[in-house]
């Protein structure tokens, strides 16, 4: 069951939404079992593949737009102080709102990359887009966090 | 400083491990002579971190009630049919949510348990159901007397049963065993390759304890012998003499 967890961190990235990450995990597992898969691709990285196609293709689409991510109580630093674990919620709460602000070509290449594991390779076959775009939205995205954080820090 | 001039685009791609051997190694050197690539490499990779974290955040929120109501049904052995040889209705059974939860989880599983770097899927064939040459599940439907264990991975795999199908083709049921759980399969050979032809999957119950009761009894594989072996399995002697034959057809 391992990689449930691992699927949820995935629709998480896309979907910026608890809620929404638990449908698009439920709409994949079915998607992936009623559809041929490719022989040559990693069930996991199909898994990825086809829940990016779902979010994008359908779910998105029937979903409310939300202004920002619900806030997911990390529980982190469990044995630091209580000024550490404060800062520490407030860097994430600051991150989850630099996510948020990303445009979603740079959140979804993030994802595939940073979450899912994928090669750039993957990515860019995935996506239909050349590697080199994929390098540079992830360089953006990274940057763009990194200028968020470092703006409130 | 260096005279070398990096761009996000590499340093980001080298945090993902995606430049050339040359690349990685030259910039290694650089991050270590000059102060301010180094920290413009530690803020992308912070960011990075600081991502991931805010991403695991949802593995401490509880799941949605209607996912976890489907992932917590109790399991049961569930069907995959790859290349069904007749329209049956075993195909559709179990196509509940739940059911399909279950089973990705134990098609997962299995697949995660028994995957190396050198080693194929064991239980995730192509769509038609192809069991590739390299794959050691191959190797051990090829050679593998009926009863006989082979270790694959971490996945004990043991054909169960031998017998020409009433196409001629030669099909094969066995067991994959993991810690995850077990799961039964049939595969049938046609010009020297496998394809699954169907498998039903037993979960663990719950995760961790090994349940043995049986896939291997799953109504699907029931369905699939009524309809595709016409007679009795081979035996002992007549298994044998076709390994020994490497599956070539009796001249008899």
């Amino acid at each position: 069951m391992a990689l449930v967890p691992q699927l949820r961190r995935f629709a998480y990235a896309l979907t910026r939404h608890a809620d929404d990450a638990d449908d698009l995990v439920q709409a994949t597992m079915e998607r992936v079992l009623s559809r041929p898969m490719p022989d040559d691709v990693e069930l996991v990285k199909w898994m990825f593949r086809v829940s990016r196609n779902i979010w994008f293709d359908d779910l998105r689409s029937r979903k409310v737009r939300r202004d920002a991510a619900k806030e997911i109580a990390a529980d982190v630093m469990l044995d630091a102080s209580t000024e550490e674990r404060v800062a520490a919620q407030a860097m994430l709460r600051r991150a989850q709102e630099g996510i948020d602000a990303l445009p979603q070509e740079q959140r979804e290449v993030l994802a595939m990359v940073a979450i899912a594991g994928m090669a750039y390779r993957e990515a860019a076959e995935t996506l239909s887009i050349p590697i080199g775009t994929v390098m540079s939205r992830l360089a953006r995205a990274r940057a763009a966090l990194a200028a968020h954080l470092e703006a409130v820090s | 400083m260096t005279d070398r001039i990096w761009t996000d685009e590499q340093l980001s791609a080298f945090l993902d491990g995606e430049l050339t051997p040359q690349e990685m190694e030259a910039l290694s050197q650089d991050l270590e002579a000059d102060a301010a690539l180094a920290g413009r490499m530690e803020k992308l990779g912070t960011a990075n971190a600081v991502y991931r974290d805010a991403i695991g955040g949802i593995d401490n929120a509880p799941l949605k009630a209607s996912l976890k109501a489907a992932m917590d049904t109790p399991p049961t052995a569930q069907v995959i049919a790859f290349k069904p040889r007749s329209i049956s209705a075993f195909v559709m059974e179990h196509r509940a949510i739940a059911a399909s939860l279950l089973c990705a989880a134990a098609v997962w599983g299995v697949t995660s348990a028994t995957s190396t770097d050198s080693q194929s899927d064991l239980l995730a064939p192509g769509p038609d159901g192809l069991i590739v040459a390299s794959s050691p599940l191959h190797q051990m439907l090829e050679v593998a007397a009926t009863g006989e264990v082979s270790k694959v991975g971490n996945a004990a795999a043991v054909p169960r049963l031998t017998f020409a199908a009433d196409d001629g083709a030669f099909c094969r049921q066995f067991d994959v065993t993991t810690e995850d759980g077990s799961s039964a399969a049939i595969a049938c050979r046609e010009d020297g390759v496998w394809r699954t032809q169907v498998v039903a999957y037993q979960l663990a119950k719950p995760l961790g304890e090994f349940q043995t009761a049986s896939a291997a009894r799953a109504p699907a594989l029931e369905a699939f012998l009524d309809a595709h072996m016409p007679g009795a399995p081979l035996n002992a002697e007549q298994e044998a003499m076709l390994l020994q034959r490497k599956w070539a057809p009796s001249q008899r």
